[in-house]
């Protein structure tokens, strides 16, 4: 029974075999080789199947991946902190601190800042008694007096003579654009040469200082 | 060289197109193997048009790939094994198109199958209609084995060499064999009765 089937089966094989041997044999297209050799010598290697597999899938491909793009750049969005974010030119205040604090510490530094010091004492002088002479013009200028007085001389005034109405000034060229009013519901103007700088003390104690030691050594000269 | 190159056997043509890089060992190649590969892969993926395409890569593969074939194995395996891979990976593409796509795809898959190139009904004779039919019920039956049927009972190849193209075991390859045949003959039943 065994050996019957077998026979049967290998029989059935045999007939598929037969009908499968005598299928037509199917060869390639005339310009196979033709098409080959020009996209070798083109060195267009682009394999077209895999060129297919692209194209079946690059519709679900584009939109997947902006949607994960899309969830991602979310996540950043609402998950991260305010102000977290790294750029070059921000740097950390810790850090700066670290920084600024090494470079404190420095000897280079320490020189830096006591030249600078010294430089700043010397301005300072120099301003300070340019200053004191100085005035601002209407027109925003600066502008040097050599004399101690305040005010223009001719636009000057003995302030009791003026109360008393002896010497008044006006200005004959009616401009009073430069003028400042006078007191209250008065129409006179005075003119407005600038603000005035408020002399630096310094000067005034570096002359009390001469004048007491010049007084000293007056004083012990006379006891000797 | 003594011997001319068209005299060569497969191996001593790709050695030469290894080592001196001729392009005419190489053109020889492809022309011994162009119609055994497409009838291969006409029959395994069943449309004309994709195994002249799966054929072409196979031999640009073949053309910048040349160093990975071993001296060892023959040249004829490792030729078949680059068009076998492709032609799989071809059907796995059409498996998931078929899943991808919202519409039904019959239409375009009936006329893959039925290349009027092939078989013109006007002018068909008893055995083109029976090839017709064979390449079908081919085509239904299930990867593995038609691979291995294919290569055995079509392109007359060895279980050796079955075995070595597919990376089984000639025992495996055999048992693939007779089972593909099994299916086929029941997909058959009404053709080789008659």
């Amino acid at each position: 029974m065994a050996i019957m089937l077998q026979d049967d089966n290998n029989r059935e094989n045999n007939e598929i075999r037969r009908l499968l041997g005598g299928m037509p044999k199917i060869s390639a297209p005339d310009n196979f080789e033709y098409n080959l050799m020009v996209k070798i010598e083109n060195g267009n290697f682009g394999l077209k199947t895999e060129q297919r597999s692209f194209g079946v899938y690059y519709k679900t491909l584009i939109p997947a991946s902006a949607l994960v793009f899309t969830v991602f750049v979310l996540f950043f969005i609402y998950t991260g902190k305010e102000g977290t974010v790294d750029t070059l030119l921000v740097v950390d205040p810790a850090v700066e601190d670290d920084a600024v604090a090494s470079m404190h510490d420095s000897v280079a530094f320490r020189e830096f800042a006591s030249t600078f010091a010294a430089f700043n004492r010397e301005e300072k002088t120099a301003n300070s008694q340019e200053l004191s002479n100085t005035s601002i013009t209407p027109e925003g200028k600066l502008e040097t007096k050599n004399n101690a007085l305040a005010f223009d001389n001719s636009r000057s005034v003995d302030l009791d003579s003026y109360i008393r109405g002896e010497k008044r000034f006006g200005d004959k060229s009616g401009n009073k654009a430069s003028l400042v009013s006078g007191g209250e519901g008065s129409n006179r103007y005075s003119r407005f040469n600038g603000f005035l700088y408020r002399q630096n003390d310094k000067n005034l104690d570096m002359l009390k200082a001469k004048i007491d030691s010049i007084k000293k050594n007056m004083m012990n000269e006379a006891a000797k | 060289m003594s011997k001319k190159l068209t005299e060569l056997t497969d191996e001593e043509l790709i050695k030469e197109f290894q080592d001196n890089n001729t392009l005419a060992a190489y053109e020889i190649l492809v022309k011994r193997y162009k119609d055994p590969l497409i009838n291969f892969v006409y029959r395994f993926v069943g449309d004309k048009d994709v195994c002249t395409d799966i054929v072409q890569d196979t031999m640009i593969k073949f053309y910048l790939n040349k160093d990975s074939y071993k001296s060892f194995a023959k040249f004829s395996t490792w030729i078949y094994t680059i068009a076998g891979n492709l032609a799989k990976n071809e059907l796995k593409r059409r498996k998931r198109r078929v899943i991808l796509s919202l519409h039904s795809d019959d239409d375009e898959k009936t006329l893959q199958i039925e290349d009027k190139s092939f078989i013109m009904p006007d002018r068909a004779t008893d055995n083109t209609i029976k090839s017709g039919m064979i390449q079908k019920a081919l085509l239904k039956v299930k990867e593995v084995y038609r691979e291995v049927v294919i290569l055995r009972d079509i392109q007359n190849l060895s279980y050796e060499e079955i075995a070595e193209i597919t990376g089984l075991s000639i025992g495996t390859v055999k048992s693939r064999i007779n089972r593909g045949r099994t299916q086929l003959q029941k997909l058959l039943t009404n053709i080789y009765k008659e």
